[in-house]
C-alpha cells in the first residue's frame, strides 16, 4: 500500500549530502536552461553563444540563457537536495513518514545536508549567517582600506581587478557588500526564530519541517548567483539598483536580481511557517500575553516579511522583463516613470529594516530579565510595541525618496508618519531602562552585548529625525550621515544582539559552554570600535562626504575621519574572527554545560543540554507570567515529571534552588 | 546552588524563654543537620541576646516569635545595629509553617517596622519561606528610590550639558552659504541638542544602574519583583508622541522655508549626465560647465538628465535634489539663494555608474556686478572654432572620459588622432576623418573603438548643433 | 499533508494549520497582484489602458467565473462523498483552465502588438503573472484529480481538493480585479 521503506534506505557516498548533491543538479540544471534559450535563437536564426568579451558584456551566453539558466539551476538544486521528495510523493499520493530521520551524518556533516529539525535548520541558517557576514565584511574591508585616505590606492581607473576596472570593482562589491549583509540578517534572523520559537512555545517542531527545508536551502543557490556577479560584470547600482541605471547595467545586475528573487522566497515560507506555529501551536496555558517576549517580536517580523517582501520582487522582476524583454516600467522614454520603482522597492525595503531589528530587540528584551533578576518592565507594552513598530513601518517608505522628485507635498504626510515610529521603539527603550533600574545585574557575556546593543540601537535610532524631517535629509540624504544610521541601527538592532543570543543559547545549541574571557574580549574590542566607526561615518556625512564613492575630495578635511573609520573596521573585523574562533572552539572542546547556566524560566532551559531531537517528551504547561523573577514560588511552565531524574541535572520543570 | 560547603559550622543562638521550646529545636538541629550546625548558646530575653551576639559570634538566631517575654521588637531595634553578618529566624509554632529569615545587611533600622508591619500582614496572605528580599515594601526603599532617581537626574543633565557644549566643539556641518541654510541648520542645531539629551537620558540611567544594582557577591536571590507601572508607561508614550509631533510642525515650517519662491529668480537649467553637469541660462542664452551665481539672490533650478537619476547638491548651500531622465515632464525644480562668495563644488549625490565619485563642477557665487561682467563676455562668443571647441569640451561633458593630452581615460584621448587609421572593436580599419568624428559624436555606439567598452550615452550630443560638434573636430584635429 | 494514517485529533489540528497556511500564502501573494495593479494605475492613471480585443477579453472572462463554478462543486461534491460529481466537475475545471491559458497565451498574445510602451508592457506583464498562476493551478488540478480517480479524497479527508479551490478562487478574484484595469476603465492610448 504505502511505499513507506522507500524513504526510510539511508542515501550513501559523496552525493548523500544534499549539499553536494545539490551543486551537482545545480551546474546540470544550469546549462539545461541555458542550452534552451540558445537553442531556441538557434531556431530564431540567431548566433547561439555570444564571444566571450567582458568590455562589451558578452559572457558567451545571452542575457535571457543565462537568467533561464539560473532559474533551472535553482529549481534543479533544490530537487538535487531532495526538499522536494515528500512533495513530490504526496502528488502521487504517496504516504510519507512524520518524522524522517533516516540520514543524520555525524559531526559538522549533518549540517551540509537536509534536516527537518528546526534546530538543525536555526543552526544552519545562523552558520550561513556568520559566513555572509564573514564575506560581506571582507568586501567592507577592502574597500574600506581604498577609502583610508583620498586619492585612488588601488582601484585605479584603467586597472583591472577580476576583469573590471578598478572603479566599477568598487561599485560592485560595495553593492555585494550591502546585499550580502542584508541576506546575513535575514538568515539570522531566521536563525534565531527557526531554533527558538518552537522550543519556547513548548511545540516540538515548527507546523511546516518540509517547508522550512525548502525555505533554508533556495538560499545556497541564491548566494551562489550574487557572488558570480563579481565574474560577470559586476553591477554598479548598489543594492537599490535604481533604473534606468539598472537597466543599463552588466549582466551581474541579473545575477543580483535573480538571486534576490530566491532570497525573498526564503523570507516568505520561512515567516509563513512562524506565524502558523506560533498561532496554533502553543502549549497549554499559553495564552499570547504569556508568550515569551522573543515570540512576540518573531511573530510581528513574520507578518512583515510575508507580505511586504513581495514587492522588493515584483520591482526587480520588471526590471528584469525591462532588460530582457524591452519593457517600459520605469524607462521615462516610453511612458515609464523612474519614480514608480523607488516606491515599489521602498514599500519592501524600508518594513524590512524592521524585520532585521525586531528579532534582535526581543532577544534584548528576552535576556535583561534573566540578568537583571527582575521582571520585563511593562511586557505587554513592549509586546504591542513590536506590533506598532511593524505596522507604523508600512507606512513611512517614501521617507527614502524625499529627493527623489516624488510630488513635494507627499513629503510632509511621511515626515509625520516617519516621526512616529518613535514612539513604539521609545516605548522599548524606556522599558529596557525600567527593568535595568533597581535590579541586581550580572555582566556575562551576552548580559554585556544586551547592554551594548542597546546603547548603539539609540544611537542609530537617535540619528533618525534628521532623516525624517525633510529639510534637514535635503542634506543628509545620500551621505554617510545616512550609512553612520543604518549601520548603527542594524549593529543595535542585529548584530549585537546576534552575538548576544549565539553566546546566550550556546549551550543548549552545543551542550557545551562558551569561553567566557574570549566572549569579553570581542565585545570590548567591538563596542568602541564601533562607536568610533558610527561617530567618524555621521561626522563625514554631515560634512559632505557622499555615500557609494571610492574616492573623495582631500579640500573636505575628512583624511583623518576616514582613517579612523576604517581603523575601526579592522578592528571590528579582528572583534568577529575572535568570536567565529570562540564558537568553533567550545563547540569541540568547551567546558560541559549544565541545563541552565543563566537560571532562566524560559522552557528550554528545563530541557537538557544539547536539546534532544524532539524537544519536549512530555509537554508542559503555562501556569504563570513568564518574567516573574522576584515572585517567590512562582512557576511560569510547569511539567509533570515522568519519573524521578537522578543524573544530578534538574529534573524537568524543577525550579531552580534560589539561595545559595 | 547547594550549601557552598563551609568549613566551620554554622554558629546559632536560640533566643526563647520557654525551655521547651529551646530545648526541643536544639536537639532538632543538631540532628537534622549534625556537623553543619552548632548550637551556640540559648538565652531569654533580649538583653542576654545582644550581650551574646558580642560574645559568641552567632551566624544565625532563632527567636521565637510567640514568646511574649521577649520584646522583638526592641530586640530587632537593637540587633539591627550590628555590623557582623547575622541572620535571624522569626520561628512561630502557632502559625503553621510560618518562618521568616532576614539578614542583618540587608535591612535598615529604619525598616524594622515597616518590616515587621508587612511580614505579620503578610502571614494572613499565607506566604511561606518569603525572603525579606524579595518581599520589602515599596515603602520601604522610598528614600533610596528618590536618592537614585535624583543623582542619576543630575548626572543626566551634566551629560547633556556636556555633550552639547562638546558638540558644539567638533565641526560638523559645512558652513551655511545659502538662505535655505538658515532653518535647516536651525532644525539641525535644535535636533542636535534633543538627540544630546535623548541619549544621555538613557545612556547614563544605564551606567548608572551598572554601577549601582549590581548584584552583590554570593547574593543568588532575584531582584524586586515590579512588573510594570500603567501610568508610567502611558507617560513615556504620550510625552515622546507630542514632541515628535512638535518637531514634524517645526520641520513641515522649515521645508516651507526652504522652498520659498522669490519672484523674478535666476533661472538655471541644470542638466546632469553621466558624468558631469552642464549649466544653462535659458534667459541669458548661455552654456557652461562652471555654475555662476549672484549673491543674495535666488537661483531656480531646473533639474534633469540625460541618461539615469542624478542629484545635484551643493554642502554649503544644504539643499538637494534628484535629477530624473525623461525630459519636461520629469524636470525638478530647486530654489537657492547663495549668502556667501566663494568657490565650491556640486557634486553627483545618486549613485550614476562607474565614475559618479568624480562628477563634479565649480559653482562660483560672486557679487551681481561680477555676474553681469560674466554674462556680457560669455555672451560674446569666441571667433576661433578651436576655442570655441575647448568650450564645448567641457561644457557637455566629453572631458569626463576623454583626455587632450594622451592621459588613458574611459574613452580614447583625442591627442594625435586626426588622421589616423583606427582599429575598430567589431576588427574593421577606419580613417579619423571629419566624417568618422561626426558619427562618433552622434551615434556613438556604432563604432567602438578596440579596447574600450561602449559606455558614451547615446544622445550625449542632443543638444549640440552641427556647428557645435563641427568646433570640437576642429578642436580634435587641432592636437598633435 | 502526509497520508499515512495519523488520529481524527491530529488530523484536524494539521488541517487548522494548514488552512492558515493556505491563507497566508493567498495574503502573501496578493501583494504582488496588488503591486502591479497599483503600477498600472500610477502610470497609465484611470484614462488611459492597454490597447486589447475586447471579445477575447469577454470569453476568456466568462471561461475563468465558469471554472470556478465546477470547482466550487467539486469540492462540495467530496465533501459529501458524491465521487463522480467531484471528479467530473474537476475534470471540467481543468479544461476550462486550459482553455483560458489558451486564450490568453495562444490567442490574445500574438494579436496584442507590442510596442515597448507602458501600457503594452503592463498587458503582457500582468496576464503573464495571472496566467502563471492558472498555469500552477491546472497542474494543482490534475494532481488532485489523478489522485481523486485512485480513490484517495473523502468526505472527512480531502484537505488537498479544498487547498486547490481555495488557490483557484483566488486566481479568479485576482482576474476580477484585472479585468476592469485591462480592459475596462479608461481608453487605449493614440
Amino acid at each position: 500500500m504505502s511505499k513507506m521503506n522507500a524513504s526510510t534506505k539511508a542515501p550513501s557516498g559523496p552525493t548523500a549530502l544534499s549539499l553536494v548533491r545539490g551543486l551537482a543538479f545545480l551546474v546540470i540544471g544550469f546549462l539545461a536552461g541555458a542550452q534552451l534559450v540558445s537553442m531556441i535563437r538557434l531556431a530564431m536564426g540567431l548566433p547561439l553563444y555570444l564571444p566571450w568579451n567582458p568590455k562589451a558584456n558578452q559572457y558567451l551566453f545571452t542575457e535571457p540563457a543565462w537568467v533561464l539558466g539560473v532559474v533551472f539551476g535553482t529549481v534543479a538544486f533544490m530537487i538535487g537536495t531532495r526538499v522536494f521528495d515528500d512533495w513530490f510523493r504526496w502528488a502521487k499520493g504517496e504516504a510519507t513518514p512524520e518524522h524522517p530521520e533516516a540520514y543524520q551524518p555525524k559531526g559538522f556533516a549533518r549540517f551540509l545536508t537536509i534536516s527537518y529539525d528546526h534546530k538543525v535548520i536555526g543552526i544552519q541558517y545562523g552558520l550561513v549567517s556568520l559566513l555572509l557576514f564573514l564575506l560581506a565584511g571582507s568586501f567592507a574591508l577592502t574597500f574600506r582600506t581604498e577609502l583610508a585616505a583620498p586619492g585612488l590606492q588601488f582601484m585605479k581607473e584603467g586597472s583591472n581587478i577580476i576583469g573590471m576596472d578598478g572603479l566599477q570593482f568598487y561599485n560592485t562589491i560595495m553593492s555585494l557588500h550591502g546585499i550580502i549583509m542584508i541576506a546575513a540578517m535575514l538568515a539570522g534572523v531566521a536563525a534565531m526564530s527557526n531554533y527558538l520559537v518552537p522550543l519556547m512555545i513548548g511545540a516540538n517542531d515548527m507546523a511546516f519541517p518540509r517547508l522550512n527545508a525548502f525555505s533554508f536551502w533556495v538560499n545556497i543557490p541564491a548566494a551562489i548567483w550574487l557572488v558570480l556577479s563579481m565574474f560577470l560584470g559586476g553591477f554598479d547600482t548598489g543594492w537599490t539598483g535604481y533604473p534606468p541605471l539598472s537597466a543599463k547595467a552588466p549582466l551581474g545586475m541579473q545575477m543580483y536580481f535573480s538571486a534576490m528573487y530566491f532570497v525573498g522566497m526564503s523570507s516568505i515560507f520561512g515567516s509563513l511557517n512562524i506565524i502558523v506555529t506560533i498561532v496554533k501551536l502553543r502549549a497549554k496555558g499559553m495564552s499570547y500575553f504569556k508568550m515569551p517576549i522573543f515570540v512576540w517580536t518573531a511573530f510581528a517580523t513574520s507578518i512583515i516579511s510575508l507580505t511586504a517582501t513581495q514587492l522588493i520582487g515584483l520591482s526587480f522582476q520588471l526590471v528584469m522583463f525591462e532588460r530582457l524583454f524591452g519593457m517600459s516600467f520605469f524607462n521615462p522614454v516610453n511612458g515609464g516613470d523612474p519614480i514608480l520603482f523607488q516606491h515599489l522597492f521602498w514599500f519592501y525595503s524600508h518594513p524590512a529594516v524592521y524585520v532585521f531589528i525586531l528579532t534582535g530587540l526581543g532577544v534584548i528584551s528576552e535576556l535583561l530579565p534573566v540578568f537583571v533578576r527582575k521582571p520585563l518592565f511593562g511586557y505587554r507594552w513592549v509586546a504591542l510595541s513590536s506590533f506598532g513598530i511593524a505596522i507604523v513601518g508600512f507606512l513611512v517608505w517614501a521617507h527614502h525618496m524625499f529627493t527623489s522628485g516624488m510630488a513635494a507635498y507627499l513629503r510632509v504626510p511621511f515626515m509625520y508618519s516617519t516621526l512616529l515610529v518613535a514612539v513604539p521603539t521609545g516605548v522599548k527603550f524606556f522599558s529596557w531602562v525600567a527593568t535595568i533600574w533597581e535590579g541586581k545585574m550580572t555582566f556575562q557575556t551576552p548580559m554585556l552585548f544586551v547592554l551594548g546593543a542597546i546603547s548603539i540601537f539609540l544611537l542609530g535610532g537617535l540619528s533618525g529625525p534628521p532623516n525624517g524631517v525633510v529639510a534637514t535629509d535635503l542634506h543628509v540624504q545620500d551621505t554617510y550621515w545616512i550609512v553612520g544610521h543604518f549601520h548603527a541601527t542594524m549593529f543595535g538592532g542585529f548584530v549585537f544582539p546576534f552575538f548576544a543570543a549565539i553566546y546566550y543559547w550556546f549551550p543548549k545549541l552545543t551542550g557545551r559552554m562558551y569561553n567566557e574571557r574570549l566572549g569579553k574580549l570581542h565585545f570590548f574590542l567591538m563596542l568602541p570600535a564601533f562607536y568610533l566607526q558610527s561617530l567618524g561615518q555621521m561626522q563625514v556625512g554631515l560634512l559632505g562626504m557622499r555615500r557609494r564613492i571610492a574616492d573623495y575630495d582631500a579640500a573636505l578635511g575628512i583624511d583623518t575621519s576616514q582613517l579612523l573609520i576604517t581603523i575601526a573596521g579592522y578592528a571590528i573585523g579582528i572583534a568577529v574572527l575572535i568570536a567565529v574562533y570562540n564558537f568553533y572552539i567550545s563547540a569541540k572542546r568547551g567546558a560541559i554545560a549544565e541545563a541552565n547556566p543563566w537560571r532562566s524560566r524560559s522552557p528550554e532551559f528545563m530541557l537538557p543540554s544539547p536539546i534532544p531531537a524532539h524537544n519536549y517528551e512530555q509537554p508542559f504547561e503555562v501556569v504563570g507570567e513568564p518574567y516573574d523573577y522576584g515572585l517567590a514560588g512562582s512557576v511560569y511552565a510547569s511539567f509533570k515529571p515522568v519519573k524521578p531524574v537522578d543524573t544530578g541535572e534538574l529534573p524537568a520543570g524543577a525550579q531552580p534552588a534560589a539561595a545559595d | 546552588m547547594a550549601s557552598s560547603s563551609q568549613k566551620k559550622a554554622k554558629r546559632v543562638l536560640i533566643a526563647s524563654s520557654h525551655a521547651l521550646f529551646a530545648r526541643g529545636l536544639s536537639s532538632l538541629l543538631q540532628s537534622r543537620q549534625q556537623k553543619d550546625v552548632e548550637v551556640v548558646g540559648v538565652v531569654s530575653s533580649v538583653e542576654q541576646a545582644i550581650l551574646q551576639i558580642e560574645k559568641l559570634s552567632p551566624d544565625l538566631i532563632v527567636v521565637d516569635y510567640d514568646d511574649e517575654s521577649l520584646n522583638r521588637d526592641e530586640f530587632l531595634a537593637r540587633f539591627v545595629e550590628g555590623e557582623k553578618r547575622l541572620r535571624v529566624v522569626l520561628l512561630s509554632l502557632h502559625d503553621g509553617e510560618q518562618a521568616l529569615v532576614y539578614d542583618r545587611r540587608m535591612l535598615a533600622a529604619a525598616q524594622v517596622d515597616d518590616w515587621l508591619e508587612e511580614w505579620s500582614r503578610s502571614r494572613q496572605d499565607e506566604y511561606s519561606m518569603v525572603q525579606p528580599e524579595q518581599r520589602i515594601s515599596k515603602n520601604d526603599n522610598r528614600s533610596d528610590n528618590m536618592r537614585h532617581f535624583i543623582t542619576a537626574g543630575i548626572l543626566v543633565a551634566v551629560v547633556t550639558a556636556l555633550l552639547i557644549v562638546g558638540l558644539g566643539q567638533v565641526r560638523l556641518l559645512p558652513v551655511a552659504a545659502s538662505a535655505q541654510a538658515q532653518p535647516i541648520d536651525f532644525l539641525f542645531n535644535l535636533q542636535f541638542q534633543i538627540i544630546a539629551f535623548l541619549f544621555a537620558l538613557i545612556v547614563v540611567s544605564m551606567v548608572y544602574s551598572i554601577i549601582v544594582f549590581r548584584r552583590k557577591p554570593g547574593d543568588t536571590s532575584d531582584a524586586r519583583h515590579i512588573e510594570g507601572n500603567t501610568n508610567l508607561e502611558v507617560a513615556w508614550t504620550i510625552v515622546p508622541l507630542f514632541v515628535v509631533m512638535g518637531l514634524a510642525v517645526l520641520g513641515s515650517d522649515g521645508l516651507a522655508k526652504t522652498t520659498r519662491a522669490e519672484p523674478r529668480a535666476l533661472e538655471v537649467n541644470v542638466i546632469g549626465q553621466q558624468w558631469s553637469w552642464r549649466f544653462e541660462y535659458p534667459e541669458l542664452g548661455i552654456v557652461t560647465d562652471v555654475m555662476r551665481l549672484p549673491v543674495n539672490k535666488q537661483a531656480l533650478l531646473h533639474l534633469s538628465s540625460i541618461d539615469v537619476i542624478h542629484s545635484f547638491w551643493v554642502p554649503e548651500f544644504r539643499v538637494k535634489q534628484d535629477a530624473l531622465p525623461g525630459g519636461e515632464e520629469f524636470v525638478r525644480d530647486l530654489r537657492v539663494t547663495p549668502s556667501m562668495t566663494g568657490n565650491f563644488k556640486v557634486r553627483c549625490a545618486e549613485l550614476c555608474g562607474l565614475r559618479h565619485a568624480y562628477m563634479e563642477n565649480d559653482v562660483i557665487v560672486m557679487s551681481q556686478e561680477e555676474f553681469d561682467a560674466w554674462v556680457a563676455e560669455e555672451q560674446g562668443l569666441a571667433a576661433d572654432p578651436v576655442e570655441r571647441g575647448r568650450k564645448w569640451y567641457t561644457t557637455y561633458g566629453c572631458n569626463a572620459c576623454h583626455s587632450l593630452d594622451g592621459t588613458p581615460g574611459v574613452g580614447p584621448s583625442w591627442q594625435g588622432i586626426y588622421g589616423a587609421q583606427h582599429k575598430l572593436a567589431d576588427g574593421t580599419t577606419v580613417l579619423v576623418d571629419d566624417a568618422y568624428l561626426y558619427q562618433s559624436i552622434r551615434n556613438p555606439a556604432s563604432q567602438i573603438v578596440e579596447g574600450y567598452n561602449n559606455l558614451m550615452p547615446a544622445n550625449i550630443a542632443e543638444k549640440m548643433t552641427d556647428q557645435q560638434v563641427d568646433d570640437i573636430i576642429r578642436l580634435i584635429e587641432s592636437l598633435k | 499533508m502526509t497520508t499515512h494514517a495519523i488520529s481524527p485529533v491530529e488530523y484536524r489540528k494539521k488541517l487548522s494549520a494548514n488552512r492558515l497556511g493556505l491563507w497566508l500564502f493567498i495574503v502573501s501573494d496578493a501583494f504582488i497582484f496588488g503591486g502591479l495593479l497599483v503600477s498600472r494605475f500610477y502610470l497609465l492613471g484611470t484614462s488611459e489602458r492597454p490597447e486589447v480585443n475586447q471579445v477575447v477579453g469577454l470569453v476568456v472572462t466568462s471561461v475563468l467565473l465558469l471554472s470556478s463554478f465546477f470547482m466550487n462543486r467539486a469540492e462540495t461534491a467530496i465533501a459529501h462523498n458524491d465521487r463522480k460529481t467531484f471528479l467530473f466537475s474537476t475534470l471540467i475545471t481543468l479544461v476550462l483552465g486550459t482553455i483560458f491559458l489558451i486564450g490568453v497565451v495562444g490567442v490574445e498574445w500574438p494579436i496584442s502588438h507590442f510596442d515597448g510602451g507602458a501600457a503594452s508592457s503592463l498587458f503582457f506583464t500582468m496576464t503573464g503573472f495571472h496566467a502563471f498562476h492558472v498555469l500552477t493551478g491546472v497542474i494543482f488540478l490534475l494532481v488532485v484529480y489523478r489522485n481523486g480517480r485512485n480513490g484517495h479524497y473523502s468526505a472527512e479527508q480531502h484537505w488537498a481538493v479544498e487547498a486547490c479551490a481555495v488557490y483557484w478562487h483566488f486566481v479568479d478574484v485576482v482576474w476580477i480585479f484585472f479585468y476592469p484595469a485591462l480592459y475596462l476603465i479608461g481608453l487605449p492610448a493614440l
